[in-house]
């Protein structure tokens, strides 16, 4: 099953790649590690790997210390991101590291994809595509 | 977005390259975010953090040859280099340190900033209500903004640099007056005594509101019920962890914030549509969800994060009196080099040290040394050292989080107990 979703782009680009579903705000800066690894104690994301993912969460927390821009360079950034919400620093992180975002949609995209989902992210249409693992 | 001459100038690269660099960047930024024009600003804050080429030279695109347009600021150098060795910290990552830090530092005197160093620069800055200013850092934005009335997003280190240079930031969230309207209320239970809060309280409380409003993005609680005494050293501890555990960029603390003299202003005579009771049971909620160690011998006890006020440094100092900090424990106090001047008149600096305690100013002393030194156990009253320092060390710092005199008694006998 396929279906497309419209948001507001951040910048232009297209990437795609396999869903990391967060149900609580994300966060790069002093959470994520230079291999990817992500640390929040308590919560059941903790210990799983970002790197190469499409991170989908209701909006971002936390401060940069041009942490996106790190990340990108140690090649352990998401591929891109999804928030239903936006952030101050977040959508700053996204343009000056590149990483495709879309954010802001009719839908709780939260209620829809899963981890696992493939998610293809095109800021040129504004458009997130989800494509269901479970067919 | 609609830009005025003096910006189309800039953007046409008439101030030359890096001025150009800085608008095309704030453009972006402001289209991103739907904003429709942008504002002049009146101040900026910037990091001090680029420790290593990549950063140093991104940075450099945006500030070669050009002099900062409004009075800036600067966050805590990353470590103080006087403090390496008596902080344990490695060596490679000291001689990385005493390598990057005075390039840092030559930059800013190029750019004309004042050298603050420091997340509690406010006595360089004269921050008004509506003042349109362009922060950067977690500590400090919800401060300037529930503090004063100043008025600022959570800007990235590189846009609060390229508003540093051009004057301008763009005109979005916290800029409009209907964004900063209270998300949620906070009824404080009188039967607490708020009017007797220790600044542990005060990080419990928030802790609890951050956690329970996470989802009514943006997150802007309303306290109501704290005394109107509430003063800035206790604000201080509200913001240090609200942003980065729960994206709390702005609050209303109801009788101190100036744009909440009544709930009813806070919330722009809106009903609320979130009431979180705070009272005896969701302190103590509070406090066990912010301790997370278990094993009582303690390694480093951290008053200063963000850095202390003269009052905290008073504190500290009257604590310690006629005791010895334990020789298997260190306290690491952090300030300002503004305040440690003032605090040294007041003999409460030698106080400190002559008990054995560290006095480390113009760095940071918290999150990026558990990246580095990964300690076992800290005692600290500071909601990021609680909430940070378990992610900041890939899990393996634990804390004991608690009033500042308990945190003290910890650094005197190298052990957690609660009086």
């Amino acid at each position: 099953m396929k279906v497309v979703f419209r948001g507001r782009s951040v910048s232009k680009g297209k990437a795609e790649g396999e869903a990391l579903v967060f149900h609580r705000p994300f966060r790069l800066m002093g959470s994520v590690k230079s291999n990817g690894l992500y640390y929040e104690t308590g919560y059941e994301l903790n210990g799983k790997n970002i790197k190469g993912k499409v991170i989908v969460c209701p909006c971002s927390c936390g401060c940069s210390f041009y942490f996106g821009f790190l990340l990108k360079g140690w090649g352990a950034m998401p591929n891109a991101i999804v928030a239903m919400k936006p952030y101050h620093y977040a959508i700053e992180e996204a343009i000056f590291s590149e990483t495709p975002m879309v954010y802001g949609f009719d839908h709780n995209l939260l209620d829809i994809i899963e981890t696992g989902d493939h998610v293809v992210v095109d800021e040129d249409n504004g458009t997130v595509t989800v494509i269901k693992k479970s067919g | 977005m609609k830009l005025r001459d003096d910006e189309k100038r800039m953007l046409e690269g008439q101030e030359g390259p890096a001025v150009q660099k800085s608008m095309e960047f704030l453009v972006k930024i402001g289209d991103a975010n739907g904003a429709e024009d942008m504002v002049d600003i009146t101040s900026a804050h910037i990091l001090s953090s680029e420790l290593e080429d990549a950063l140093y030279n991104l940075v450099s695109d945006y500030t070669q040859g050009v002099r900062v347009k409004v009075l800036t600021g600067t966050h805590p150098q990353p470590f103080n280099l006087d403090y390496l060795e008596a902080m344990k910290i490695p060596i490679a990552v000291a001689d990385d340190a005493k390598k990057f830090i005075p390039r840092v530092l030559e930059r800013h005197k190029r750019l004309g900033v004042i050298p603050t160093y420091a997340c509690f620069p406010y006595f360089a800055h004269h921050l008004r209500l509506g003042d349109h200013i362009a922060w950067t850092e977690t500590q400090v934005v919800p401060f300037a903004n529930a503090w004063f009335g100043a008025r600022t997003n959570l800007q990235s280190p590189l846009s609060a640099i390229a508003s540093a240079v051009t004057g301008k930031t763009p005109n979005y969230g916290l800029h409009l007056p209907e964004n900063r309207l209270g998300t949620g209320l906070i009824e404080i239970d009188p039967a607490l005594e708020p009017e007797k809060f220790d600044y542990a309280d005060y990080v419990a409380l928030s802790f609890w509101a951050g956690k329970l409003l996470v989802d009514n993005v943006p997150v802007i609680p309303v306290y109501n019920g704290l005394s109107p005494k509430t003063g800035y050293s206790m604000v201080k501890h509200m913001c240090s962890h609200s942003t980065w555990n729960s994206g709390v960029v702005m609050f209303h603390v109801v009788g101190v914030t100036p744009e909440a003299p009544t709930v009813e202003a806070a919330f722009g005579g809106k009903r609320p549509e979130v009431v979180i009771p705070f009272s005896k049971k969701e302190m103590q909620n509070a406090y066990e969800e912010l301790n997370s160690a278990s094993d009582r011998k303690v390694d480093i006890v951290i008053a200063g994060c963000p850095h202390c006020t003269v009052r905290e440094l008073a504190d500290v100092a009257q604590l310690l009196d006629g005791k010895k900090v334990h020789p298997d424990t260190q306290l690491w106090v952090g300030t300002a080099e503004a305040t440690e001047t003032t605090a040294k008149r007041m003999g409460s600096i030698q106080a400190i040290k002559d008990a054995g305690g560290l006095v480390i100013s113009g760095a940071c002393i918290s999150l990026k040394v558990f990246s580095v030194l990964q300690p076992s156990v800290v005692a600290s009253a500071s909601g990021l050292v609680a909430v940070g320092a378990g992610a900041y060390s890939g899990g393996k710092t634990r804390v004991w989080f608690g009033k500042l005199s308990d945190c003290i008694n910890a650094a005197v006998k190298s052990k957690w107990e609660v009086n």
